[in-house]
C-alpha cells in the first residue's frame, strides 16, 4: 500500500478510492476528500433530509399533511438507523485509515489557535471582510481541510449533537424494553425534547452549511468540490508543488 | 343435609323416640336432662334462599379442595364490592329456593339479558356473539363497571382467547406496537365509543413497562388518616387536579419511588368489536388541534384494590409536556402543547435562516464592489 502511494500515477488512481498518503496537487488544486467521504456525506445528507421532513410531520401532525403519519414514523425510524451505520463508517473511515496515513482523524479536532483567534478571524470574515471584498483568511488543505469556524461547528456535530440524536433516537425506538431505564433518566419527555432541540440545531447547521458552500470562487464550488474531491485553485504566494502525473 | 345453625350437629327423626317414651311409660321424668336440638320443621312449599343462606356454603373454602367443587366457591370478598353483589345471589339466580341442594336439581344458569338486555341486543351483532357466551368473557361474580377497572383487567378477558403473538402479527401495521398494546385496552380501538379518555394510576417507579398499580394498602401509607388517597395529588382537595397539582406530584414523584400511568379508555362500553376507522388514522389520538380536548382522570383504590375512583384533571395537563407526566408522551400531541419548546426549537431553525437570508441580502448588496477572486473555504 505506501509503496503504491508513493507512485503518482498510481497514488492518483487509488485516491479515488482511498486517502493519499502525501497531498496530491494538480493545477494548484488539492485533492482534499476521498471517495468513502464523499459518499458518507451525500448519503447522510439525504438520510438527515429525510429524517427533517418525518421529523415535522411527525412532531406537527395537525400543521402538517405531508406524509401518512405510519409512513412518517417508519422512514423516520430507518433513516436513523441508516445514520448510525454511516456515523460508523465516518469513525471507522478516519480512525483505521486516517490513523495510519498523515494523521487525517485530526481534522475535526479543533487546536487552541482554532478557538482563539481563529473563530474570531473566520466570523469576522463572514460578517465584515467578505462584503469589504478580503480575501478569505484559510484555504485548505489535506491535512487541514477545515477553516477555524468549521472545525468547531463539525467537531460539536460529529462528537455531540449527531451521536446524542443517536441514542436518543435508539431510546425512543425502544420505549417498552427500556421503560424503566427512561423512568430513571426523566421520563419519555426528556429524551423527547432533547431530540428535538438537537435536530432543530442540525436544521439551523444545514441552513449555514449549504449556504456557506456558496461562498467558494465560484457559487457551485463547494458542491462540486464535494463531488470530485478536488479543491478549488489556490491563490496563495507561494503555490502548491504539483504532484507529477496526478489524474 | 341441612346444618343446624345453633349447635351445627346433625338431628335426625329417631331421637324423637325419647321424649315421646317418656310419655308412654309416665316413668319419672328427667326434666333437667339436656334435650337434644330439634329440627326446625321444615315448610311445607320451599322458598327463596336467602343470600346468607347462599355464601354460608358458597364461600366455605372446603369446595376449592375438591375438583367437582372447586366452581362452586365465590370470592365474596370481591362479589360483594360489585353492583351485582349489591343486587344479591337471587336477584339473578331466581329459580335457587330452600330445596337446593338437597333436590340435588342442577340449578340453571340465569340469562344475563333479563336485565343487560340493550348490552346483549348489541353483542349478538357482533362477531364474539358466534365464538363466545358472555359468561365465557365476564365472570359474573366478578364484574365490575368499566370505570372502575384498569386496562391490564380489561384485556384480561381478551386475552383468554387472542394469544399474544397472534396480536403482534395481526397488528404489524402499528408502529411500536408493543408499547400501544401494553398502553391501550384492546377495547379502545375495537369500539363502537367515538371517544376515549385518559386514566392515569399511581405505580411505583420500578413497576415496569405498564405495570400494576399500586395497592390501596401501599397508598394508604402515604396519606393522611382520614383523607381520600386522591389528595396525594388532588392536595386541594376539591375534586379536581390541576396542572400545578400534577407539577408538584411529579416533583416529588421521583424522591418517593412513584411514577403515574396512563392508559387510553374508551369513553363509553360498547360490545361492538368493529375498529372504528378514524382509529386508523394516527392523528386521530397523535394530534393537538382544537377538539383533542384529551379528558383525562386520574384513578385511585379508594375501597378496595378492585374498584378505582377517577377524579377529573384539568382539560390538556396531562399532554404538557413540562408539567403534565415526565413518562406519558403522545408523539404528535404532547409536543405541541408546550410552547417553550417549540419557541427554542424555532427560534435555533430561526437563527439558520435569518443568517442565510441577512447574509445573501447584503452580498447581492455588495455584489459589485468586492473583488473577484476571493479566496474561499466553505
Amino acid at each position: 500500500m505506501g509503496d503504491l502511494m508513493n507512485n503518482a500515477t498510481t497514488a492518483g488512481n487509488v485516491a479515488l478510492l482511498a486517502e493519499p498518503s502525501r497531498p496530491v496537487v494538480k493545477d494548484g488544486r488539492y485533492y482534499l476528500t476521498a471517495l468513502p467521504i464523499r459518499i458518507w456525506h451525500w448519503l447522510n445528507a439525504l438520510a438527515i433530509l429525510s429524517l427533517i421532513v418525518t421529523g415535522s410531520q411527525i412532531r406537527y401532525p395537525d400543521k402538517l399533511k405531508l406524509l401518512d403519519y405510519k409512513w412518517a414514523i417508519r422512514v423516520h425510524d430507518w433513516a436513523g438507523i441508516a445514520i448510525i451505520v454511516f456515523f460508523f463508517w465516518w469513525g471507522a473511515y478516519y480512525g483505521i485509515v486516517g490513523r495510519r496515513l498523515f494523521h487525517v482523524y485530526r481534522l475535526y479536532v479543533p487546536r487552541n489557535e482554532d478557538i482563539w483567534p481563529g473563530l474570531f478571524r473566520q466570523a469576522r470574515f463572514y460578517l465584515w471582510g467578505y462584503f469589504a471584498g478580503e480575501p478569505h483568511p484559510y484555504e485548505p488543505t489535506p491535512d487541514n481541510k477545515f477553516n477555524p469556524m468549521q472545525k468547531v461547528f463539525y467537531a460539536l456535530l460529529m462528537f455531540v449533537v449527531v451521536p446524542l440524536l443517536c441514542v436518543t433516537g435508539i431510546a425512543l425506538l425502544n420505549v417498552t424494553p427500556l421503560r424503566q431505564l427512561l423512568t430513571e433518566w426523566g421520563g419519555i419527555k426528556l429524551f423527547v425534547s432533547l431530540h428535538y432541540l438537537l435536530g432543530a440545531f442540525v436544521v439551523m447547521f444545514l441552513f449555514i452549511h449549504i449556504y456557506l458552500c456558496t461562498l467558494g470562487q465560484t457559487f457551485w464550488g463547494g458542491f462540486t468540490s464535494m463531488v470530485s474531491g478536488w479543491g478549488e485553485p489556490h491563490h496563495e504566494a507561494e503555490p502548491p508543488e504539483e504532484t507529477p502525473n496526478a489524474p | 343435609m341441612i346444618r343446624s345453625r345453633q349447635s351445627g350437629t346433625r338431628v335426625r327423626g329417631p331421637f324423637l323416640l325419647v321424649p315421646l317414651s317418656l310419655l308412654l311409660f309416665a316413668g319419672p321424668t328427667y326434666a333437667d336432662d339436656p334435650k337434644e336440638p330439634s329440627e326446625p320443621a321444615e315448610p311445607a312449599e320451599p322458598e327463596d334462599r336467602t343470600d346468607d343462606q347462599c355464601i354460608e356454603c358458597h364461600n366455605d373454602r372446603k369446595l376449592l379442595e375438591k375438583e367437582d367443587t372447586k366452581k362452586q366457591w365465590i370470592d365474596m370478598d370481591v362479589f360483594s364490592t360489585t353492583t351485582h353483589g349489591d343486587s344479591g345471589c337471587t336477584a339473578c339466580h331466581t329459580a335457587v329456593t330452600t330445596a337446593h341442594p338437597k333436590d340435588e336439581k342442577k340449578v340453571e344458569k340465569p340469562e344475563c339479558d333479563s336485565c343487560h338486555e340493550e348490552t346483549a341486543t348489541e353483542y349478538k351483532a357482533s362477531k364474539h356473539a358466534d365464538d363466545s357466551e358472555c359468561k365465557e368473557c365476564h365472570n359474573p361474580h366478578d364484574s365490575r363497571s368499566a370505570n372502575l377497572v384498569t386496562s391490564l383487567v380489561m384485556n384480561a378477558m381478551c386475552e383468554k382467547c387472542h394469544e399474544k403473538p397472534d396480536l403482534l402479527e395481526k397488528h404489524a401495521w402499528l408502529p411500536r406496537i408493543d408499547y400501544h398494546l401494553a398502553a391501550l385496552p384492546c377495547v379502545t380501538c375495537h369500539t363502537a365509543s367515538p371517544e376515549y379518555v385518559i386514566a392515569m394510576y399511581v405505580e411505583k417507579r420500578t413497576a415496569g413497562p405498564v405495570g400494576e398499580p399500586m395497592k390501596r394498602d401501599e397508598l394508604r401509607k402515604l396519606v393522611p388518616e382520614g383523607k381520600p388517597l386522591a389528595s396525594l395529588i388532588d392536595t386541594t382537595g376539591d375534586g379536581k387536579v390541576t396542572l400545578n397539582e400534577l407539577r408538584a406530584f411529579n416533583r416529588r414523584a421521583a424522591r418517593d419511588g412513584l411514577k403515574l400511568q396512563a392508559m387510553m379508555m374508551p369513553a363509553e362500553i360498547t360490545h361492538n368489536y368493529d375498529t372504528l376507522k378514524s382509529r386508523f388514522d394516527c392523528t386521530f389520538c397523535h394530534a393537538k388541534g382544537p377538539d383533542k380536548k384529551q379528558k383525562a382522570f386520574l384513578a385511585f383504590p379508594e375501597e378496595d384494590d378492585n374498584r378505582f375512583v377517577r377524579v377529573p384533571v384539568q382539560e390538556g395537563a396531562i399532554l404538557d409536556i413540562l408539567a403534565g407526566t415526565p413518562d406519558f408522551y403522545m408523539i404528535g400531541a404532547s409536543a405541541t402543547r408546550n410552547s417553550v419548546l417549540n419557541l427554542l426549537g424555532f427560534g435555533l431553525v430561526g437563527v439558520g435562516m435569518c443568517f442565510a437570508g441577512g447574509h445573501s441580502f447584503f452580498r447581492l448588496l455588495t455584489m459589485g464592489r468586492r473583488r473577484k477572486g476571493g479566496r474561499h473555504n466553505g
